[in-house]
């Protein structure tokens, strides 16, 4: 683990220095530089987005509206060790708070399941995908707000630890912290649920559908 | 390892289970209204970026420098040698001195920072810190450039600004005199203090021969320094009255106290100082040995030792006044009760032979210091308009009286102690006074060490006085053992006067004396049996005003109660000795 991470941090330093000098650039409005910026980051922040918002349609809408707010804002950046990410995915974490306050969660899940993981999932994969994709939001949103975003700020927009932290306002290790609570509480709970499936033949008990799924990495 | 691997195979789930592609048309079309939005977004306006990104910071940091500054150099004006902010309090005097460009402005600017040197010495004094040997040269040095500026300009205000003020320096290093680790550069402080007053006087006295001369001038003149001495000799009269008794008690106290033989010289040589010198060379001397200064007042009065002595318990006293007043009616009530415990005791021609030799001592010690006692006086006149001076015109005053007063006192009493027993016991009573005051004049000292601890104690003591008072109404009183001891004091101090040390060493000795006094207390509670009980309802009450006064003084020092101590304290003897 160590050594994944002195490399990724290597690769992250000259990434840094890159992104810093496009940075640069982009608070002086160059088109290009922007223009950069918005491709590296506009997957990364749409996923984000729809693993915490759930419906592809709020999340590409809040998507562009992340970068929009960039665009009007980038002036005012400015550059921490860190990196551009965590200011970046600060805006978009308060649009998606400003957003799901003013949402049901239900809703939201709903039109996650059914719009857009049938839409993006090959057919062979698709109805697992989408059993698990329903699992897994179900199981998020028993998680506390803290939790929740460390995880998808983590793995669906894929930042570092540090970012992470930088992002939400934490200690990097408070971000750890609740990273390895939020997993573990994600565990239990994607257990218990399995437990009244265990009826249904083709999952099998709780503990052997983790197993499977966790069999598949 | 189990948990973290499956954690891990969690988060790689999450990961894939995330990693959504949105849509190729959602992108292709937010990658378009983007590229839009930053061509219709207009060029931030670098003007405006400069203001808040740059000004802001700017005008924050000006202001914490502006606000700081300010603090700093106002919190430095109260700043005392050794504080964190002196030296910035220094450097803006500095500054102060090398913007003030006219050469008025700036001798003013010289008086004021020598006066400022000169609260400095006060204030450490008064909070109870040690007075470095630098503060006293730095004093010395801005006094040598306020007084070296002047008689170059001849400046007669600033003149009689610079005596005020030396005047005011050597009331401060008197107090400080017992305090400061560095007695030589607190002796050279003096030294310039006087040299600057003198200078002072000269060019005051050179510009101002026709028109009125200031209040500080007028009082270096010799004529008036002499009627000064008369009135205040006339003024002491009624105390020396009441130092014939207490003389012989002085004398005892010595004996009980192992005098080193070099304090004892020292002493003598000081004791020609007439105690008006006090004020200014008297300091001088009296920082090796405050006792001194007392005896020197003493010796002045050739004929009457007793006076001396009273006269150096009233002069101590009178410099603390705002602290011990309180103690001045318990040492009257305690030098009664003495006085009335010595009656029983049998010591009469000890004593007599003791106050003769001593006076014959004291006359040539008095002729050999007449010198410099006048040079003192004239000084002293200087200061008119100070306390302290006026605070010396008493003491002569006192003296003169004590001289006539005590002449006469000491032929009778000599005459009566040959006769009758009953001498003895007036002498005894003066003793018993003596010790009061000499004890009280400890306490002094204690108190001008500006520790309120040593007021606590002294109060303590007090306190410790009534309590045992109370419980001992017969025998136990420590004001009991005084008495007693006093009685013995005397008999040792016949000794000590025909050696001819009598008086000078006894403020050294007093703390030794007081012990020497407690043990000897034992044996001469007996015969005091009688007396004690009077003198004790008397001591009590009297402390018990002390107490309260000494707390009152504890918080405002308060000048008038104290004086108004003192004057009691006159009245009483002056009652005591027509009884």
């Amino acid at each position: 683990m160590a050594e994944l991470h002195s490399t990724i941090d290597s690769a992250q330093t000259d990434a840094l220095l890159e992104e810093k000098e496009l940075v640069q650039r982009a608070k002086n409005q160059d088109k290009e530089a922007l223009a950069a910026l918005y491709e590296t980051y506009f997957d990364s922040i749409y996923r984000y987005i729809l693993a915490r918002v759930g419906e592809a349609a709020d999340a590409e809408d809040l998507t562009e509206e992340v970068f929009l707010r960039m665009l009007r804002a980038i002036h005012t950046f400015q550059w921490q060790q860190i990196g551009f990410a965590p200011w970046l995915f600060r805006i978009a974490h308060n649009l998606v708070v400003d957003h799901l306050r003013r949402r049901s969660y239900r809703r939201s899940r709903m039109n996650y399941i059914t719009a857009t993981f049938i839409e993006s999932t090959e057919m062979t994969d698709e109805v697992e995908q989408k059993l698990d994709s329903e699992h897994l939001n179900e199981a998020v949103q028993q998680l506390s707000t803290a939790q929740r975003d460390v995880i998808t700020l983590r793995f669906a927009a894929g930042l570092s630890v540090a970012e992470t932290a930088s992002a939400l306002g934490k200690q990097a290790g408070n971000v750890k912290v609740l990273q390895h609570n939020a997993l573990a509480a994600l565990r239990r709970i994607l257990e218990n649920k399995d437990k009244p499936k265990t009826t249904e033949p083709s999952n099998g008990t709780g503990h052997n559908y983790l197993k499977a799924i966790l069999k598949k990495f | 390892m189990g948990v973290i691997d499956s954690e891990s195979r969690l988060a790689d789930w999450l990961t894939k289970i995330w990693a959504v592609e949105p849509r190729p048309e959602f992108k292709a079309a937010a990658r378009y209204r983007f590229y839009q939005a930053i061509d219709s977004t207009p060029q931030p306006n670098p003007a405006r970026r400069l203001s808040w990104s740059i000004l802001k910071p700017v005008i924050i940091s000006a202001l914490v420098v502006f606000f700081t500054s300010f603090g700093v150099v106002g919190s430095s004006a109260s700043a005392l040698p050794g504080d964190i902010l002196y030296p910035v309090k220094r450097g803006l005097e500095q500054v102060q001195l090398t913007v003030t460009i006219d050469p008025d402005a700036k001798l003013a600017l010289y008086v004021q920072l020598a006066e400022e040197r000169t609260k400095e010495v006060a204030q450490l004094n008064e909070s109870g810190r040690p007075i470095e040997g630098q503060v006293l040269n730095s004093l010395v040095q801005d006094t040598a450039r306020a007084i070296s500026g002047i008689a170059a300009e001849g400046e007669v205000l600033l003149a009689e600004k610079l005596a005020q003020l030396t005047i005011r320096q050597q009331e401060v290093l008197a107090e400080v005199v017992t305090k400061s680790p560095d007695q030589t550069a607190l002796e050279l402080a003096m030294e310039s203090s006087r040299q600057g007053l003198q200078k002072a006087l000269q060019i005051t006295t050179a510009q101002h021969s026709d028109t009125m001369p200031s209040p500080a001038i007028q009082t270096v003149q010799p004529q008036d320094n002499k009627q000064e001495q008369k009135e205040s000799e006339a003024q002491a009269k009624p105390v020396q009255d009441q130092q014939p008794e207490q003389r012989p008690s002085r004398g005892g106290d010595e004996p009980l106290v192992v005098v080193p033989p070099q304090e004892k010289t020292s002493a003598g040589q000081n004791s020609n100082a007439p105690g008006n010198e006090r004020a200014t060379s008297s300091n001088d001397k009296q920082v090796d040995n405050g006792n001194s200064r007392s005896q020197k007042d003493d010796d002045k009065d050739t004929e009457s030792e007793d006076n001396g002595q009273k006269r150096s318990g009233d002069e101590e006293r009178k410099n603390n006044n705002s602290q011990n007043s309180d103690n001045g009616p318990s040492r009257r009530e305690d030098r009664g009760a003495r006085q009335e415990d010595k009656n029983n005791d049998s010591t009469e021609p000890k004593d007599e032979k003791r106050s003769e030799k001593e006076e014959d001592r004291d006359t040539r010690e008095d002729k050999n210091d007449s010198d410099r006692s006048q040079k003192d006086d004239k000084e002293d006149k200087k200061d008119k308009d100070d306390g302290r001076s006026q605070r010396d015109s008493k003491d002569d005053k006192e003296d003169k009286k004590d001289k006539g007063d005590d002449r006469s006192q000491n032929d009778d009493k000599g005459e009566k102690s040959a006769k009758d027993g009953k001498s003895d016991g007036d002498r005894s009573q003066k003793d018993s006074k003596e010790d009061k005051e000499d004890k009280n004049n400890k306490a002094d000292d204690r108190s001008q060490k500006g520790d309120k601890d040593n007021k606590n104690e002294k109060s303590d003591k007090n306190d410790k006085n009534n309590n045992e008072g109370s419980q001992k109404n017969d025998k136990g009183n420590k004001n009991d053992k005084n008495n007693n001891d006093s009685a013995q004091k005397d008999d040792k101090g016949e000794k000590s006067a025909k050696d001819g040390k009598s008086n000078d060493d006894r403020s050294h000795k007093d703390d030794k004396e007081e012990k020497s006094g407690k043990e000897d207390g034992g044996r001469a509670e007996k015969d005091s049996k009688s007396d004690s009980d009077r003198s004790q309802k008397e001591d009590k009450d009297d402390k018990r005003d002390d107490d309260r006064s000494q707390k009152g003084d504890k918080d405002d020092k308060d000048d008038d109660r104290s004086q108004k101590d003192d004057k009691a304290d006159k009245d009483d003897r002056g009652g005591k000795d027509k009884d």
